[in-house]
């Protein structure tokens, strides 16, 4: 379903998702040792979650016929976030990235990969709510995109 | 991380073909010796009406129940962003229970994505979708999940 449009989409989303595993791995380690915490499995969850993204992104670009993006080696994720507060603001911004950046790929993909990105985008709206984010009228697009 | 920005007017120029091309002068000029263009159908043109007729139902239905405020001024918002005129009036009928109300608004959800995955136009899937990601945000599918 993938065509020479939507590749450089799928090339940003595999980008964003190669930085959330990154990241979301970071802050899972440092609430390891904040002990017994809904944040812990919130945030093993969002991981699993975003590690299979990133797995069928590289599917999906390769079936676009290309080589998928590899990973930075690393990816900045500030030393000072070690509060659940922080590490559950940080989490929630990856969620927002990621957000903004499958809607992004639903405008540019068709068929079976757009429908992939719609369940995306949706799924992780929900997912800022696990972090605190407050429900919002249209997530994924600009603040101020439309006022009623 | 994030998406390239959003852009409105090429919802806008989608959405509102039909509508803006539907006359030129040449139409209305009987002197005139160029053939008068036909424009052509916006694919999307359904599409857009029928998002636009779930959300002023919606609205409509909604906005004659006390609570539901909050929920009414998301389906504003969203409406906005489809360039809907919002309706005039609340309903005039019995407020919709919690549980036609959880239904409705589940049912929106599904037809949303539904339509984010058939819209030509790729800038109108993304708002399609964003409006579908929105109403399963709202507090009233969180409490009912």
């Amino acid at each position: 379903m993938s065509d020479e449009t939507s590749l450089p989409a799928l090339q940003r989303t595999l980008a964003a998702e190669h930085a959330a595993v990154y990241v979301l791995g970071v802050l899972g380690g440092r609430a390891a040792v904040l002990g017994e915490s809904p944040l812990r499995p919130a945030l093993a969850t969002a991981y699993d979650v975003h590690l299979a993204r990133r797995n069928q992104l590289r599917l999906m670009v390769t079936a676009a016929g290309a080589d998928p993006d590899a990973a930075e080696p690393a990816y900045d994720v500030p030393r000072e976030v070690t509060t659940p507060g922080q590490i559950t603001a940080e989490a929630l911004r990856v969620e927002r990235a990621c957000v903004s950046t499958y809607a992004a790929l639903v405008a540019a993909t068709t068929g079976a990969d757009r429908a992939w990105a719609v369940d995306a985008l949706s799924a992780g709206a929900l997912a800022e709510l696990t972090f605190g984010g407050p429900p919002l009228p249209l997530p994924g697009l600009p603040a101020g995109f439309a006022r009623a | 991380m994030s998406g390239s920005p959003l852009s409105r007017r090429g919802l806008l120029l989608s959405a509102g073909a039909v509508a803006a091309a539907g006359l030129t002068g040449c139409d209305l000029d009987p002197t005139s010796s160029a053939p008068a263009t036909t424009p052509s159908p916006d694919p999307d043109e359904a599409i857009v009406t029928a998002a636009r007729a779930e959300l002023s139902d919606l609205i409509t239905r909604l906005g004659g129940g006390s609570g539901n405020a909050a929920l009414v001024a998301v389906h504003r918002v969203q409406l906005a962003a489809l360039q809907g005129e919002p309706p005039a009036t609340a309903s005039p009928g019995r407020p919709l229970s919690r549980p036609r109300i959880v239904a409705r608004e589940r049912r929106a959800a599904v037809r949303f994505g539904t339509w984010a995955r058939t819209a030509t136009s790729g800038d109108l899937a993304r708002v399609l979708a964003s409006i579908a990601a929105g109403i399963r945000m709202q507090p009233v599918l969180r409490e009912a999940s």
